[in-house]
């Protein structure tokens, strides 16, 4: 063998799965959200939340650090069996609940714009198949095929920012505060669930070559991601204004359909589409994997892989069960699924920093 | 008590066959050493070719005046040169003397012969070396006998490789001759630490593989896994492109992991970077590993200029592309996103397609399995009716086709563009790949539009991504990301590229000295 594979990532992987999960939050319906409450300042919310996660995901880091475990282990270990137990099943109900929800965001934006005829059985089936298929060559493969795919992506972005300058009016990002700092603080507590998917990615912490790819990849993909929702934001207040933007549920898809390439290019739409689907898809794919490993350490299973299997049918199962994407979107995402996240991210670093140091204290 | 019957019952079900019997038995006398009674040991060796019943098999045996013993030389007439027996064996022994009682024994005459010779002890070493070419000289009572190099097949002169021709650059390709190929080789390489291995394959056939490599450069982790594999072949193995289907990764995947080149400059160039060359009686080499990278670049990018070799490059890459991606994207726009064309081509295009009664797709396919055609039986057709397929392809298929409303003109010329890419593209493999990925892309994009081109690329990184050949994943240095020269779709100029590919382990991972910033 000219070299064993460890399933490791380095930190260009972790880097890419980051910005791929978190960063391409804002190409579905999560804009929607921001904007609601937050209105013309909605842009601010990614980098306020950031700063509220910031003291947590540290504390969280640091506990990973002494012990060299993952999340999921870590948590056995400080918190005993059966309290760990319920904390690492709660983080499944979590994951699962986010796959499955982002899974069907993402299937009723294909169908309500390009397939409206197709059984939305078979496109959320179609979708759920290759996202598994994906998921089934492993960590690595993830980690590799977003090292890929974020590039393109970004590009694409890129392109798409451009393009849609000159239609964007710097005028409707006043006032700028929105609805004053009272309600943005409160607000940008809740977003800090934007960044969970850290949390979870740090159940595969042992997968990572070393704990500085751990941790740069950590602090750069939140920054970066951070940065670009809240530009993308922004830019959706500087072309729909707010209260438009709020209405438009799929805020990405709709200004690839604005804009065109001089007169004779006028709709450039069918490449951002493509893209969209390859970073959906990916990023699906991510989030069942992520979904296994979360049941397997839970659950104690070694050989957690083959359980994207079932795991993405019962996701599959889940998600044909809202009725339509405003339930979906309000109603699931942001009253349960948002709800549910932000007390993990804030609560659970710091309850597992002060164990940890009890249980230094205690064997010292 | 119990256990009798079955013994009994087994024995019946695995009794061998005479055959059977008479090949181990064979095989077991072969194995044995050489007696020393010449009559005994031609009758062996005559019995081991089915001589007198093969004609082949030649035995010349005589006394000559010099040599107080008697001595036979067996080889196989039509794959040994006869000229260099009668020269530089023959002739020798006939003419030189020798004095003193040293008369007839193995180095005596081996000091004679004008040609190299080496010990050969059992019979199964001395079928084995005539089986290769060489001549076998047994002398009576000595146990060993001498291989004599006098292989002598024909081939063709070196000449031009017939599909991977450069414009600037070595025209010399590889033919039908190992040692030919090898000196090919060895001219580029001129390097003391150019190991050349040998192997012999195959349990009936014996197929002489030769494993070059650059001692110091290629890992010997990667040297042994070649030979395990190798080692691991039991079947007859007629030439290389047969080897290749033994050693890949992954047999039944679309994409290749071994690297078929029939030009010895590029085989020295890989074996610069540490890879392993597989070298047979075939007009061309096996190289691994390999990555996407090396199928996708041709020699002549390194000796074109830097501007130039990087145009080329990319007009390749987005042939790639084109290859892969047009048809689909054809129909995902006739069919999902007809705004996403220009209001004016699509109203020419929905005009030419009016009287079309087929859809994009079948419409596609009718043109695609026709071009498929014509590329296959271009390849078959003898060469002096060669021009029917270009009348073929060009009137009937181009314009009849159009006029009797099969096809519409957008699409001769969206599978007129595909085929010419694909043309462009420099390795076989790679095109075979390239092909059969558009297919897979066109039923995506017949279902899902846009949207299942993007599954069909998602779908397509996540599989490359954990290819592998030999270890060395196929996207590498990019995904995973590893260190190396700049030389992927864009190379950087020849004297920046001072690093080997890391992906590869090699042992030395230095090209040549790093240049310094302010040198150029």
């Amino acid at each position: 063998m000219l070299e064993q594979s460890d399933g490791k990532i380095g930190y260009k992987e972790f880097l890419a799965i980051m910005l791929l999960t978190i960063a391409a939050k804002l190409v579905h319906t999560s804009p929607t959200l921001f904007l609601q409450d937050a209105q013309t300042a909605a842009w601010m919310l990614p980098l306020m939340s950031l700063l509220v996660v910031a003291a947590p995901f540290w504390l969280l880091l640091s506990v990973l650090r002494k012990t060299g475990k993952n999340l999921n282990e870590t948590i056995y270990y400080l918190a005993g069996k059966p309290v760990g137990f319920i904390l690492n099943f709660s983080l499944f109900v979590i994951t699962l609940g986010g796959a499955t929800l982002n899974s069907r965001s993402y299937v009723d934006a294909m169908q309500i714009l390009y397939f409206p005829r197709t059984p939305q059985v078979i496109s959320y089936a179609v979708f759920v198949g290759i996202a598994i298929y994906i998921a089934l060559r492993g960590w690595e493969s993830l980690g590799r095929t977003s090292t890929l795919v974020v590039p393109i992506a970004g590009l694409g972005l890129l392109t798409l920012l451009v393009l849609s300058a000159r239609e964007a009016r710097p005028a409707f990002l006043f006032p700028l505060l929105g609805r004053g700092i009272p309600a943005l603080a409160t607000k940008s507590v809740v977003f800090a669930a934007t960044y969970a998917d850290l949390l979870v990615l740090t159940a595969m912490a042992h997968k990572l070559r070393s704990h500085g790819a751990l941790k740069k990849g950590a602090v750069v993909g939140l920054i970066v991601s951070a940065v670009l929702l809240s530009l993308l934001l922004a830019v959706y207040i500087m072309i729909y204004d707010y209260t438009g933007a709020t209405g438009v549920l799929y805020p990405f898809l709709q200004l690839s359909r604005s804009i065109s390439l001089a007169r004779f290019l006028t709709q450039v739409e069918g490449v951002f589409v493509g893209l969209w689907a390859l970073v959906a898809v990916v990023r699906t794919s991510i989030y069942l994997y992520m979904t296994a490993v979360i049941f397997g350490a839970t659950f104690r299973i070694r050989e957690y892989e083959p359980l994207v299997i079932p795991l993405g049918a019962l996701s599959l199962l889940l998600g044909l069960l809202p009725a339509n994407p405003v339930v979906n979107t309000m109603l699931l995402r942001y009253g349960v699924l948002y709800n549910a996240t932000w007390p993990a991210i804030i609560l659970l670093p710091p309850v597992l920093w002060v164990l940890h140091r009890w249980r230094c204290k205690q064997i010292a | 008590m119990i256990t009798v019957p079955f013994t009994f019952l087994t024995k019946i079900l695995h009794k061998p066959t005479s055959d059977q019997k008479g090949r181990q038995k064979d095989h077991i006398q072969l194995e044995k050493p050489l007696t020393g009674d010449l009559a005994q040991d031609l009758e062996v060796i005559k019995q081991a070719f089915h001589s007198p019943r093969n004609q082949d098999l030649s035995i010349r045996s005589q006394r000559y005046p010099g040599l107080t013993k008697a001595i036979a030389i067996v080889y196989l007439e039509a794959m040994t040169n006869e000229k260099t027996i009668s020269n530089h064996v023959l002739r020798p022994l006939n003419s030189k003397q020798i004095a003193g009682a040293a008369k007839g024994t193995l180095d005596t005459i081996a000091a004679l012969l004008e040609i190299r010779s080496k010990g050969v002890r059992t019979y199964i070493e001395a079928v084995e070396q005539i089986l290769t070419g060489r001549a076998v000289l047994l002398v009576d009572g000595e146990s060993e006998a001498l291989q004599l190099d006098t292989v002598g097949f024909s081939h063709r002169a070196v000449e031009k490789p017939q599909n991977e021709t450069v414009i600037k650059g070595p025209h010399e390709g590889f033919v039908e001759d190992a040692k030919t190929n090898r000196s090919l080789i060895r001219k580029t390489v001129r390097d003391q630490n150019l190991v050349n291995e040998a192997m012999v394959l195959g349990k009936r056939t014996k197929t002489p593989v030769q494993i070059m490599y650059i001692d110091g450069v290629a890992n010997p982790r990667l040297v042994e896994q070649v030979k395990q594999r190798l080692s691991d072949i039991t079947a007859d193995i007629p030439n290389l492109s047969v080897l290749e289907q033994y050693i890949e990764d992954r047999p039944y995947s679309i994409l290749p992991s071994v690297l078929w080149t029939e030009l010895p400059d590029r085989a020295s160039a890989f074996l610069r970077e540490g890879h392993v060359v597989l070298i047979d009686n075939s007009a061309g080499c096996l190289i691994v590993p390999v990555t996407f990278w090396s199928f996708f670049h041709t020699s002549e990018d390194f000796y074109e200029r830097w501007a130039y070799a990087n145009f080329i490059r990319i007009v390749r890459f987005i042939a790639l592309h084109v290859a892969v991606f047009t048809p689909a994207v054809y129909i995902a726009f006739t069919t999902y996103h007809a705004e996403m064309i220009p209001t004016d081509l699509l109203l020419a295009i929905a005009g030419t397609r009016e009287v079309v009664p087929f859809p994009a797709l079948v419409e596609l396919l009718i043109m695609e399995v026709a071009f498929e055609l014509l590329r296959e039986a271009g390849v078959r057709i003898p060469s002096p009716l060669g021009s029917t397929i270009g009348i073929v392809g060009a009137l009937i298929l181009g314009q009849a086709a159009v006029e009797a409303n099969l096809v519409s003109p957008i699409l001769v010329i969206v599978v007129a563009i595909t085929g010419l890419a694909s043309f462009a593209l420099p390795n076989v493999s790679l095109g075979f790949a390239a092909r059969l990925a558009r297919f897979t892309c066109i039923v995506f994009a017949s279902f899902f539009g846009v949207v299942g081109i993007g599954f069909f690329a998602a779908v397509g990184l996540a599989y490359m991504s954990t290819f592998k050949s030999f270890d060395v994943p196929f996207l590498a240095p990019i995904a995973p990301n590893y260190c190396a020269s700049h030389d992927m779709v864009i190379r950087s100029p020849v004297w920046k590229q001072w690093l080997r590919p890391f992906h590869i382990k090699p042992q030395d991972q230095e090209r040549q000295a790093e240049p310094e910033p302010s040198n150029k």
